[in-house]
């Protein structure tokens, strides 16, 4: 069973590596990269990632980062950070519960899908128009330790 | 217009913001703009190249990935030959209307060349 470190309820005594705003470094440079693409920056016409997508995913990394910093560190960083055609942003954080891919639309909103491993088999589950509150719901799910073992 | 068969390999370029940090590829790179019945170009490789499929992108740092027409067709997506002006080898899969079978499209995309990955 994978332990994770107790949180000590105060940033100032926090290793430097597992604050939140270490965490969240990589990933606003790699949001800071992906806000610099061109147009047709995949060669089939895509638009660069609109300001709004950028920022929203901003706010929900940073959201992440602060709720789960403390308590798994490197996890609560988002496994991949991609740009998406339509002028958003695709952010996926893997956990042991599973996997979620979060898209946010080029006017910031939410859309996901739910991956959850059962046995050898996997289950999907996808959304459009989610709020903040249960986007980070599931994120949740997936960043937190399984209760079945 | 060329029959596509289930052993037909096709090519698909991959920016190198597409493919994942351990090597796999993203499932945004087959997330298209949300128009109903969303159509994503690949290049049928019997009638190109992989350099050829590249050609003009590789030194911006993409890759390219390949996938049989019968991996999409097992995902009840559809596969045809649809050649361009520019491009003979041109091709079309279609109904890829969810995550879902984004996200399998991309887990049966293998890297044929890889991209240049920018530092992160």
């Amino acid at each position: 069973m994978t332990t994770h470190p107790e949180p000590t309820g105060s940033l100032e005594a926090m290793p430097a590596e597992t604050t939140p705003s270490a965490l969240l470094a990589p990933s606003l440079r790699r949001l800071e990269q992906l806000a610099r693409l061109k147009p047709d920056w995949d060669s089939y016409g895509a638009l660069p990632p609109f300001g709004s997508a950028v920022a929203q995913a901003r706010r929900l990394l940073e959201t992440v980062a602060g709720q789960f910093g403390a308590e798994i560190s490197e996890g609560a960083a988002p496994f991949a950070i991609a740009p998406l055609a339509v002028g958003g942003i695709q952010l996926q954080w893997r956990g042991p519960s599973g996997e979620i891919e979060v898209e946010v639309s080029p006017d910031g909103e939410f859309g996901y899908l739910l991956i959850e491993a059962e046995g050898t088999n996997r289950s999907f589950q996808e959304g459009d128009h989610v709020g903040s509150f249960d986007l980070l719901a599931l994120v949740t799910k997936v960043l937190s330790p399984r209760s079945d073992i | 217009m060329e029959a596509i068969g289930d052993a037909d390999a096709l090519y698909r370029r991959l920016a190198p913001s597409q493919v994942n940090p351990d090597g796999s590829v993203n499932s945004a790179a087959y997330k298209r703009r949300g128009l109903p019945d969303p159509s994503i170009s690949v290049d049928l490789a019997r009638l190109t190249t992989p350099e050829r499929a590249l050609a003009g992108f590789a030194e911006r740092g993409f890759g390219l990935g390949v996938l049989t027409a019968g991996a999409v067709r097992a995902l009840g997506l559809s596969v045809h030959h649809d050649p361009l002006p520019a491009s003979r080898a041109h091709a079309v899969i279609e109904g890829a209307n969810d995550r879902v079978k984004c996200r399998l499209l991309a887990e049966a995309t293998a890297i044929l060349i890889p991209v240049r990955l920018p530092d992160r």
